[in-house]
């Protein structure tokens, strides 16, 4: 037997150089693989068509949801109402309405009465007399309306600018109900004379 | 020479036309460059692999990061090299996946040289070796192919696959030691 010795590593080595490659699956692979890179492509297509249609998309299902939310909670209506009276007084679309009943009330505002009931401290009680004598004024008007229409309300003659400003807080299209209660009040909480007269306007529907 | 199959008419390209084409995202190009390192690359896959087809998903890894780092990849004439450093790291990613080392921590005593008489290898051939190697446990073929076949150190090899330096040389010795007398056992049957 020969003798000579030879280290492992540096044979395996020559071994590995001089083995040959199993090219038996090479296509077999490669079409392996040219499905990843088509399908790669196609993702990454895919994705660059998502980014351009994904804004507009997101931002229509936003309006739509703001839309619904503020028909379900009336927002909507007072918005478009409040137009109709500065922008389209449409006077041939105009519903009969009659005020049926009207009612002033002057209350204190419910901070006064909270710093009422806590008046175990002088400063307490000096804030709560100060802001006593400030009433608030509470109009509620009854109007009937013969058909579906939309109500817009406004003051006569029209509120000052700033301190005495009438906020509507009913104004909305009638569907059902012929006859609406509208609770007119001041926003502002001091002293306030409120308009003589309530105008009642109902517009149809179909305007 | 690029090794073509029979179906597929590809003109012949030179490597950095292939790159060039690769770069564009162009699939013929991308195919005469898989097929051209096909052949160097699948033994290193199949050493790590134990077969065939999980050589193929080494590969076709490999080459998936190929293709979409190879606009970023500015050496020139080191492709090849490139490339094959790649074809490891994923055959490292391939062994960790398939949770086939079990590293335990060992003493190491010394490390030894083994030697072997020559005339052993001339009665067998590069493919009973590999195979022999493969009957390895997991951990040392990997660790021992690292070594011996891509030239890491016990460091890099420590790095790689979150072992200690002593722990990756324990399996270096213990692979030659095991492939020694595995050697040495076929050799005793050829005289036979």
């Amino acid at each position: 037997m020969n003798s000579r010795q030879v280290f492992i590593d540096q044979k395996l080595r020559e071994l590995e150089a001089s083995a040959e490659a199993d090219l038996s699956m090479v296509d077999a692979h490669w079409l392996q693989m040219r499905a990843t890179l088509t399908s790669s492509v196609k993702g990454s297509n895919r994705v660059r068509n998502y980014k351009w249609w994904i804004l507009p998309a997101a931002g229509g299902i936003l309006a739509i949801a703001l839309i619904y939310y503020s028909q379900q909670k009336q927002v909507y209506h007072i918005f478009r109402s409040s137009e109709a009276v500065t922008k389209q007084p449409i006077e041939s679309s105009l519903v009969d309405t009659q005020l049926i009943n009207t009612q002033q009330d002057t209350l204190p505002i419910q901070r006064t009465a909270r710093a009422t009931r806590q008046d175990s401290s002088a400063t307490t009680a000096k804030k709560s007399k100060a802001v006593k004598k400030q009433p608030t004024v509470i109009v509620t008007a009854v109007a009937e309306v013969p058909r579906p229409a939309r109500i817009t309300i406004r003051s006569q003659p029209a509120a000052p600018a700033k301190k005495d400003t009438i906020s509507i807080r009913h104004s909305n299209p009638v569907k059902k109900s012929k006859q609406v209660i509208l609770d007119i009040r001041p926003t502002n909480r001091k002293d306030t004379v409120l308009p003589a007269t309530v105008v009642v306007k109902a517009v149809d529907n179909e305007n | 020479m690029i090794p073509v199959s029979a179906n597929t008419i590809t003109p012949p390209s030179s490597l950095e036309q292939l790159i060039e084409g690769c770069r564009r995202g162009d699939l013929p190009s991308q195919e005469q460059l898989y097929r051209h390192c096909y052949p160097q690359m699948i033994g290193i896959c199949v050493r790590y692999a134990g077969d065939l087809d999980g050589a193929g998903i080494i590969f076709n890894n490999a080459m998936l990061r190929v293709f979409r780092h190879i606009s970023n990849y500015q050496h020139q004439n080191k492709w090849i090299p490139w490339i094959k450093t790649i074809v490891v790291h994923c055959s490292i990613d391939y062994v960790k996946q398939r949770n086939r080392l079990r590293y335990e921590e060992v003493l190491l005593l010394s490390e030894d040289a083994y030697f072997i008489q020559e005339d052993i290898f001339q009665k067998l051939s590069a493919k009973e070796i590999q195979q022999m190697i493969l009957q390895l446990p997991n951990a040392t073929s990997t660790v021992l192919n690292l070594f011996i076949f891509e030239g890491f150190t016990h460091r890099q090899i420590a790095e790689s696959l979150g072992i200690s330096e002593g722990t990756s040389k324990w399996h270096v010795n213990e692979g030659r030691k095991l492939l020694k007398s595995k050697l040495l056992t076929l050799n005793d049957r050829h005289e036979q």
